[in-house]
Order: C-alpha cells, then sequence, then structure tokens
C-alpha cells in the first residue's frame, strides 16, 4: 500500500506556501469501511493529506536534505463530512520561515471555497543519515523514487525560481528561432548580399543620385538604386501593391518588399489564389503578427511643388495663400503615404496577418527594438509568427539637409566609398544611407514540426533609454549598457562567452563613443576580447533598419567561424577600450553574438543571438 | 477650343491609371470604376482631385459622384430607388446612363453606373459649361 493522501500539487511557493489536491472516489477502500453504509473520507487521512501537504513544503526548502516528521498536531478543527465526488483542496502556509530544526505551518481544507477543516502543525527535521536508525526507513512516507518525481512532474513546473522571483527578466519557456530573412540595402537586395559586402570590404556609397546634392555639404550616400517590391508574391498581392503604390513614401514601399523577401525566405507555401486559398495556407493567419521600427517620413518634394507656388501671394510664400490656393492643390491621400505606421498597415493587409501588429517610432534603435517587442510577444504566447522589421530612406534633400544643419553627415565627398569610417580616429560623420530589413521569428517548436530552415536563435534582447536630448548621446552610454546588460541577462551568457559583438558604429564620434562606452560598462573585463564589428562604412546608416539589416546579414557572414573586419576602420579608435576588428578577420570563438543599436536621441537596444551553423 | 471626347478620355485615362494603379488598356468608355477597376471610397477622393488637375475645374463634393441620395427615405425604400429617387439621380447623373439601371434600380447596383464614359461625359459637361 502506498501511504499517499494527496494526488497532486497545484501551486508551490518554495518555503512559503504549498496547495495540493485530493479527489475522493468510490473507487478507494477505506471510503465504504469508516462507517459501513455511509461511505465518507476520514478526518484522520485529511489530517494526514495536510501532513503530506505541509511536509513536502517544508522538506523541499531545505532541497530534502533532511527528513520531516509530523511532530506535533498542534490544532484539528472539522466543520463537514467529505463524501465521494468530492475534490478537497489542501493549503498549507508556513508560519514564520523554515529553520534548521523544523516548521510550523497552518493548514485550511475547502471543497468548492466552503471550509472544511482547519488543521496546524509542527514539523522537526531529522538528519537523513540517522532517521532511518532512529526509526527505521519504512515509516518514512516519501522515498526517493517519490520525491524524484515530484519534482520532475510536479514542482519544477510550479515553482518559480528564485531567480524569477527577484528577476522579472527570465526568459519564459517558450524558445524563438529566426526562419526567414528579407533585407534590401545599398549593397544589394538580399541579406548574403550585404554579408557578402561585409565580407569582402567592398562599400555600396557613392556620390548621391537621387537628386542634385550640389549646394550640400554631404554629398555621398548609401542609395538602392532599383527593387520590387512584387518579386516573387502571388499576382493578387502584386496588384495590391500597384494600385497601392501612390500611398507609399519610400521608406513603406522597403518595407513591404523586405517582407515579402522574408515571408518567401521562410520557405512557407504560397496558396493558390484561383482557389481561393489563403496567402500562406500551412499557419494559423491568426498566429501571424508584426512589429516594424520607422522613423518620421519627410514629405517628397514633387507633392509640395505645386501647392507650395499655388501659395504664393506677391511674389512670397503667403500662409494665407497656403489656404486658398495651396491646400487644394495638395494630393489629397498625402498622409496615408507618410504615415510611420503604413509599413505595417500594408504588410498586414498583403499577408492576411491578423496576430498583433505594432509601429516603434524609435529611430535608428527601431529594428532592434521590434525585434525585441516580437520576441516577447510569442513567449507571451500571442503569436507564433513575428515579422522583426525596419526600413528607412534618409536619401531625401529634406533629411539630408537636416542632419546635415546638425552636424551628423560627413562633409568628406572626395570618395565615396571609404567616406563612412566606424570607430576609426580619422572618422568624420555619418552616411546617410536607405534599407529595409525583416526577420522572421517562429516559435522554436512550429518551426521544428514543419521543418524549417533556422538561422540562429533568439536568446535575449534589451532595451535601453535616457534623457541625453533629441539631438544627444549620453556620453557615458548608459543605455547601450541597460540594454546589453538586459539582453545578456535574459540569454543567460556571460559577456567573455559571447564570440562576436556587431555594433551600431555610425561614424559619428559622439554615436561611436557613446556605443563604445556602454558595452565596456556592460562587458566589463570582457569588452577588451570579444572582437567587434561593424557594417556602415558598407551601406551608410540606414536609420531604423540598421539593427535588423546587421543581425541577418551576421547570421550569414559569421557562418564561416570569421568575423569580418570593419570596413574603413583601418585605424581603430584605442581609447575605446574595445577589440575592433580592423584589416583582417579575426577567428570566431563562440556561437554567440550580441548585436546593438545606439540611436542619436537616446534609444538603444541589444540581442544576443545564437548562430546555428 | 473644347475639347473633344477622345481628347478628355485620353487625360481621365491617366488620371485613372494613377489613382487606381490599372493598365491603360483596362481603362475602356464600359469599365466600371469599382467593380472592374477595382476603386475603393478613398479612391473617389483621389479620382476627383486628380480631374480636378488635369482639366482645371472644380468638382463640388458630391458632384460627380453623388453621395447623399442614399441616405433619404424619400428616394431608397426596401432597398430600391423610388420614383422620387430615380427622378432625383437623372437630375444629379445627367450624364450617366440610367435604361437599364431604372428597370430595376436597386441601390447596390449603383454603383455599376460610375463608369469611365460617365466620367469623360461629367467632364465634357462642365467643360461645356465653364
Amino acid at each position: 500500500m502506498r501511504w499517499i493522501w494527496i494526488d497532486k500539487f497545484i501551486e508551490f511557493e518554495s518555503g512559503r506556501r504549498a496547495v495540493s489536491i485530493k479527489n475522493v472516489t468510490l473507487a478507494e477502500e477505506h471510503v465504504h469501511d469508516h462507517f459501513p453504509g455511509y461511505p465518507m473520507h476520514p478526518a484522520t487521512l485529511m489530517i494526514e493529506g495536510m501532513a503530506q501537504t505541509g511536509g513536502v513544503l517544508v522538506g523541499e526548502a531545505f532541497d530534502f536534505r533532511e527528513k520531516v516528521v509530523l511532530a506535533k498536531v498542534t490544532r484539528a478543527r472539522f466543520y463537514c463530512h467529505v463524501l465521494p465526488g468530492d475534490q478537497i483542496r489542501f493549503e498549507a502556509n508556513v508560519m514564520g520561515e523554515v529553520r534548521p530544526e523544523g516548521a510550523s505551518i497552518e493548514g485550511k481544507i475547502t471543497r468548492n471555497g466552503e471550509l472544511v477543516a482547519e488543521i496546524s502543525m509542527m514539523y522537526a527535521h531529522l538528519d537523513q543519515s540517522r532517521a532511518p536508525l532512529e526509526l527505521g526507513d519504512e515509516n518514512f512516507v516519501f522515498n526517493e523514487d517519490f520525491i524524484r518525481m515530484l519534482r520532475m512532474r510536479q514542482l519544477n513546473q510550479l515553482k518559480p525560481s528564485a531567480q524569477a522571483a527577484r528577476d522579472v527578466k527570465v526568459p519564459l519557456r517558450r524558445r524563438i528561432v529566426i526562419t526567414g530573412l528579407g533585407v534590401l540595402t545599398p549593397a544589394g537586395n538580399s541579406a548574403s548580399a550585404l554579408a557578402e559586402a561585409v565580407r569582402t570590404g567592398r562599400s555600396a556609397v557613392t556620390a548621391v543620385s537621387r537628386f542634385d546634392a550640389g549646394p550640400f555639404p554631404s554629398r555621398v550616400a548609401g542609395e538602392i538604386r532599383e527593387f520590387d517590391a512584387t518579386a516573387g508574391i502571388r499576382k493578387d498581392q502584386a496588384r495590391y501593391v500597384k494600385k497601392m503604390a501612390k500611398v507609399m513614401a519610400v521608406d513603406i514601399q522597403l518595407a513591404v518588399a523586405a517582407a515579402n523577401l522574408a515571408i518567401l525566405d521562410t520557405g512557407l507555401p504560397l496558396g493558390d489564389a484561383k482557389a481561393n486559398e489563403p496567402v500562406l495556407p500551412t499557419i494559423d493567419h491568426a498566429r501571424l503578427g508584426m512589429v516594424f521600427g520607422t522613423s518620421f517620413i519627410p514629405t517628397e518634394l514633387d507633392d509640395l511643388a505645386e501647392p507650395a507656388r499655388a501659395s504664393f501671394v506677391d511674389g512670397k510664400f503667403s500662409l494665407k495663400g497656403w489656404g486658398s490656393g495651396g491646400i487644394p492643390k495638395m494630393f489629397p491621400l498625402w498622409l496615408l503615404k507618410y504615415l510611420p505606421n503604413m509599413h505595417a498597415c500594408h504588410t498586414g493587409i498583403l499577408w492576411d496577418a491578423q496576430g498583433p501588429s505594432n509601429s516603434l517610432t524609435t529611430n535608428e534603435a527601431g529594428g532592434l527594438l521590434a525585434l525585441d517587442e516580437c520576441a516577447r510577444i510569442i513567449k507571451r504566447g500571442w503569436a507564433d509568427w513575428m515579422l522583426a522589421g525596419g526600413a528607412e530612406s534618409r536619401i531625401s534633400p529634406v533629411l539630408m539637409m537636416r542632419y546635415n544643419l546638425v552636424g551628423r553627415l560627413t562633409t568628406c565627398n572626395d570618395d565615396p566609398p571609404t567616406a563612412c569610417r566606424p570607430f576609426d580616429v580619422t572618422r568624420t560623420g555619418q552616411v546617410a544611407g536607405e534599407g529595409a530589413a525583416v526577420i522572421v521569428l517562429e516559435a522554436r517548436e512550429a518551426a521544428e514540426k514543419r521543418g524549417a530552415r533556422i538561422y540562429g536563435e533568439v536568446l535575449g534582447t534589451g532595451a535601453g533609454q535616457t534623457t541625453a536630448g533629441i539631438n544627444a548621446v549620453d556620453a557615458d552610454g548608459r543605455a547601450v549598457a541597460v540594454a546589453v546588460r538586459q539582453a545578456l541577462a535574459m540569454a543567460g551568457v556571460q559577456p567573455a562567452a559571447l564570440g562576436a559583438i556587431v555594433a551600431h558604429g555610425t561614424a559619428f564620434t559622439p554615436q561611436d563613443r557613446s556605443e563604445s562606452a556602454g558595452l565596456v560598462a556592460a562587458l566589463g573585463p570582457a569588452a577588451r576580447k570579444v572582437p567587434v564589428t561593424a557594417t556602415k562604412g558598407v551601406t551608410g546608416n540606414m536609420g531604423a533598419a540598421s539593427g535588423l539589416a546587421d543581425l541577418a546579414a551576421a547570421l550569414l557572414f559569421l557562418k564561416d567561424g570569421q568575423v569580418p573586419p570593419i570596413v574603413n576602420c583601418t585605424h581603430p579608435d584605442t581609447e575605446a577600450g574595445l577589440n575592433f576588428v580592423s584589416g583582417k578577420p579575426v577567428a570566431l570563438t563562440s556561437d554567440l553574438v550580441l548585436v546593438t543599436a545606439n540611436a542619436i536621441g537616446g534609444q538603444a537596444a541589444a540581442v544576443v543571438v545564437k548562430l546555428n551553423r | 477650343m473644347a475639347l473633344t471626347y477622345d481628347e478628355i478620355m485620353e487625360k481621365v485615362r491617366e488620371a485613372l491609371v494613377d489613382a487606381l494603379g490599372v493598365d491603360e488598356d483596362q481603362v475602356v468608355p464600359t469599365a466600371r470604376i469599382g467593380a472592374d477597376l477595382g476603386a475603393e471610397s478613398i479612391d473617389y477622393l483621389d479620382i476627383v482631385f486628380r480631374l480636378e488637375k488635369a482639366f482645371n475645374i472644380k468638382i463640388p463634393r458630391g458632384d460627380l459622384f453623388p453621395d447623399n441620395i442614399l441616405s433619404s427615405e424619400e428616394f431608397v425604400q426596401g432597398g430600391k430607388l423610388t420614383e422620387k429617387g430615380l427622378q432625383e439621380l437623372t437630375t444629379r447623373m445627367p450624364y450617366a446612363d440610367l435604361t437599364s439601371f431604372s428597370q430595376n434600380p436597386n441601390v447596390q447596383d449603383i454603383a455599376d453606373l460610375f463608369t469611365v464614359d460617365m466620367i469623360v461625359k461629367y467632364v465634357q459637361a462642365k467643360l461645356g459649361s465653364a
């Protein structure tokens, strides 16, 4: 006979509280024999059930190293009978704390919320080795097998770990993998094109060709020459994109194009439009969502020119003229073309994504922060597929003039390919760029079930903020430090275990220095060892697309076990305290990679991934 | 000199191609703006804007695409236009061909009256009276 009088635990807080249940049924012999003719659950066995609930609670507090014996039933009061068919609930609360010599508990038994009994008891700890000698092993209910099973099957799931109680950033159990990459950058329209340009040190920065930048102080840029937002998608989807193009600024078109590439890259089959199938018939569209990192989009001058001309009164621009002559000439849907949430809007419609959808306007940190949010959404169990996106074009006369005026852009225009020099002592500022990157995050169980190709696993993400000001960064890089620490903690990765860091590195000195300081603060002594690379020498600053494009490319360019050098970083800033890769690649010593983003304005983000290679 | 039907048609075609992302050869006189060319409610605003620009005319709200007939009980009953409603529609859309619609004036078929031909005739009337 097994002397066990509870069925299972349903709540367990180590050293504090435990709740178990017991189903009383006619299948049990003792129910019939206690009072023949009136089957009921004996009160003594309720005391034993409470003793076992409290006994496991007390024993677990010292990791079952000591035997627990019931020393005294201080008080037991019963209020009603428990009959077959009832489920009773034992709740044991430790009075004060579990001490080396033992503990007291206060217990309560209920049935559907109705009080059945109140029982208080005391336990004594006996030394594990002495106890069997004094009392005989057979007198202990909980043997090793019982405790092993209890731990495996119940307590490990119920008990929030001590770490979790202290630190809410501990990951939930769902694991997240990367199964699709869609990237458009000045280096080409795929993640591998960017990876290859970084590996071979080929910069895609050229003289500005989009508009006449002649009078501008900065006349170099990373431009995307052409792309097709309808490539590879269904005819009905292509029709939608074509029709909506009039209300999609280039940022939005880039985002849609990257999302298409990313989804097509997952290998999820497209449905047959003629047969009226959903776009992705093998997945539940309610479990597909997205978050995009975006930026404000300046109105194209072509849209403004005619209304502006119509606003002139006596040869001068006039607000009154704008009201009477200008506004009627404005394209009536202009707002839809420039809203920063339309990336997700069109992508969501195009792919019938019915799950969570959001847009984050956090400047250059937007893409990685989107990934942070996507990972959390999957962990919460609200979606199985999330598109983490970022898209931005800075190749606009309005934006380039603005960034010129605030002194962020380089004015070294003579040799475009070497204009952007991240972490180099001769750096002179950012190069305006444009791009889009979408990374498909998928719950690991979903990806494994469909045999998906897995690029890597997202282990940890983090976000940080400062109050440095709208056009500033903190010199001590505290936002970066917060984000990196969070990402490492969530990943459970020590700084020294990292194989490589792909830093934001825009080549704008205050921004590079702030990022370096933040990395040094978060990584400690490991900062001098882990190789740091960066990609903006190739692309220029792609704004909200940056971090995700870096991550996507890194998943590919690190595959051969080499960390490529930072393009155009020939004289690394030695004062930074980091191990910048310069000149030639270095060996990747582990598959754990940190990617960071550090925006002017104070937003920072970090992600730790494990490469699958 | 007044523009011919074909000249107006050419500009209307350009406006519709830009507004609706359709191919030029889809924009034929009989094509319905909604059912054939895929216009949604917000596109009508865009079409009006592009026509105003192309022909340098003013198109008051509800003039080209009457929008307040359907909300009146006087004009609509049981999902069909009343005799009065049909009269109102004829006055408001003199350039539309109501012959077959008036046989069975279902409200849900009213969007089919908005054809490319109707727009061209509207512009013609507008330019003629200017």
